[in-house]
């Protein structure tokens, strides 16, 4: 709900705006966006990597490798945008036989786990891909920090949006008990 | 440290509903900051290597292909197929349900989606003829479970990377099986329908004309599951690269052929099989990195050695495989088992003699099922919350169907032939 005093929201429907508002829908789905990019690439370089190889009868490393690099990124972001939208699978099943109060006490600890985890593995993402520059990849040359560069920017956004689910339960839980 | 540790913690973390794949890479996470002489940066990089292997490409392209065809227009065109060839017969509708599962399992490789799908378009019409919607959810979940295991399939290529076993051997051996599993449920749903009398879906056999038509116009899509296999047959190319050539084949058909592919339906495409390909894709680099864990701690040949010592013989350790696999699907989602168990599993059943491809296809099918296998299971969410049925209705309706393809399973279990007679010929 807009607060008191803030402006109308701007509306984006007409035509003539209508690419912007992709525009903004591609920014703000930022993971996503670039998940599916890179999805694109691993596609053209793998179906180049099979031409190439009845056009010019030797097989082209360089394609492989993009591919596999781009993959990379397909995953981890994927998994990023996964998370926004509560896709990734768990089993409820024991916690469903809980009494209430029980499962979501288990439900806050595992939160709070990670809330742990996640800081930690981003910095050991972070490490690695601040040692890694200097290492290239075999054919392309491409900085390994680009590698794991995908894993950083993916435990970051993971990490930012399982804070704003929890300040969003918190808030539910304090508007539930006021 | 005791070795037990990490697993133990997994387990604890699965059972308190923590994401699987947080749940295994925390539960890894711990050995490697306890275990002595383990440096701590194999840790990411074993998450991370996995998403350099050329195999495992193959998982987002099999996805990808299936979610192209289904805006292509192709799946109307494949009903139009199995109406002509099975519409007669009394419960037509139903019949046609489980043979579009089987036709689209040639581009499909994920039960989900085809679950999805035909959860929209074909059970708001058995709605309208009469048909149970729980009965119709049922036909629809159960006959999913085909879609995987028709070549190509993404368990299939799970399974091949994790056990080092020939993908597109086991491609090949999925076919019978899945092939079986069609003609499984149709018994059950002919019994059934002509117990409740639902009527068939078009008042006479169709002529051959109309087949010959109908199947002219999805030969583009039925063409597309023998140019993989023959293609990789040949060495023309890498199951990897098949499934490249696939989605470009897709696209180009939809696109160009059919001409129900435009360029504003590229985002949600891409979108839908970048999710599907993420969720299962995390889950292999956590167990990637569980893995080291297990290997480290030689965990596999351990339990091996425990299962041989209670049994060596192949048949009764199929037996009691398939009993573990059945009890662990019915608890926990099948792909996530897969990725978590083939490493365990498929030495051991390497060591008493089993086929590597035989095996491989028992755990794929074993695993698939568990999407309709109560309280867990993936398809029965999707269908009942796409059709708006009780779960419990559900369940009570998809139990002939269940025990069709548990039937097929044992089948295709004591009867190795069953899967390995056509890559034997052919490979």
């Amino acid at each position: 709900m807009p607060r008191f005093g803030s402006p109308p929201p701007l509306r984006f429907d007409t035509p003539m705006t209508r690419p912007l508002r992709l525009v903004g829908q591609a920014l703000r789905n930022w993971e996503l966006t670039l998940a599916a990019i890179a999805l694109l690439v691993v596609i053209a370089s793998v179906s180049f990597g099979v031409i190439s190889r009845y056009v010019t009868q030797t097989s082209a490393t360089w394609a492989v490798e993009l591919a596999s690099l781009s993959f990379t990124w397909v995953v981890f972001l994927g998994a990023a945008a996964a998370f926004r939208r509560n896709m990734h699978v768990s089993v409820d099943l024991v916690v469903r036989l809980l009494p209430r109060r029980w499962s979501a006490a288990v439900a806050w600890a595992m939160d709070l786990l990670l809330l742990v985890f996640l800081p930690y593995a981003l910095y050991l993402a972070i490490s690695i891909a601040i040692d890694s520059i200097d290492r290239p990849s075999p054919v392309l040359r491409i900085s390994f920090l680009y590698v794991y560069g995908a894993v950083v920017l993916s435990f970051a956004s993971i990490f930012v949006h399982h804070v704003i689910h929890m300040a969003r339960r918190l808030a539910g839980v304090r508007e539930q008990a006021g | 440290m005791s070795t037990a540790l990490p697993a133990l913690i997994m387990l604890g973390l699965l059972a308190a509903n923590m994401r699987v794949a947080f749940a295994i890479a925390i539960a890894a996470l711990v050995f490697f900051l306890t275990a002595q002489g383990v440096p701590l940066e194999i840790y990411i990089q074993r998450m991370v290597s996995v998403t350099h292997s050329f195999p495992l490409l193959a998982v987002p392209f099999f996805i990808l292909a299936g979610v192209v065809m289904n805006h292509a227009g192709i799946t109307r065109r494949l009903m139009i197929l199995a109406d002509t060839l099975v519409g007669h017969r009394t419960g037509g509708l139903a019949h046609v349900n489980v043979l579009l599962s089987t036709f689209m399992g040639g581009m499909s490789g994920s039960a989900n989606a085809d679950a999805a799908v035909q959860s929209k378009i074909l059970v708001p019409e058995m709605s309208k003829r009469g048909y149970a919607p729980a009965f119709s959810a049922a036909v629809t979940a159960t006959s999913s479970v085909i879609a995987p295991i028709i070549p190509p399939g993404v368990g299939m290529v799970l399974y091949g990377f994790l056990a080092d076993v020939s993908i597109g051997r086991l491609f090949l051996a999925g076919l019978v099986p899945g092939i079986l599993m069609c003609v499984a449920l149709m018994v059950v749903v002919g019994i059934v329908s002509r117990r409740r009398g639902y009527l068939p879906s078009r008042p006479e056999r169709a002529g051959w004309g109309d087949r010959g038509r109908a199947l002219a116009g999805s030969l583009w899509a039925l063409g597309l599951p023998l140019g993989i296999i023959g293609g990789i047959r040949y060495g023309v190319f890498t199951p990897t690269e098949a499934g490249a050539m696939a989605v470009v084949y897709a696209f180009i058909v939809g696109a160009f052929i059919y001409r129900e592919l435009d360029w504003s339906k590229l985002p949600a495409i891409l979108s839908e099989a970048v999710l599907a390909n993420a969720v299962v894709m995390l889950i292999i680099c956590a167990a990637q990195a569980f893995g080291f864990y297990m290997s480290w701690e030689r965990i596999p040949q351990e339990a091996g050695q425990f299962l041989l010592s209670l049994t060596e013989n192949p048949l009764v350790l199929l037996l009691v495989i398939n009993l573990f696999l059945v009890f662990v699907g019915m608890l926990v989602e099948g792909s996530a088992a897969l990725i978590l168990l083939t490493p365990l599993l498929a030495p051991l059943a390497a060591s008493v003699g089993i086929d590597p491809v035989h095996f491989g296809i028992v755990m794929v099918v074993n695993l698939t099922i568990a999407g309709v296998t109560p309280p867990v299971g993936t398809l029965i969410y999707t269908t009942c919350s796409i059709v708006g049925v009780d779960i419990g209705r559900f369940i009570r309706e998809s139990l002939p169907l269940v025990l069709a393809l548990f039937a097929v399973l044992a089948l295709v279990t004591f009867v190795p032939m069953v899967s390995l007679w056509l890559p034997n010929l052919l490979m």
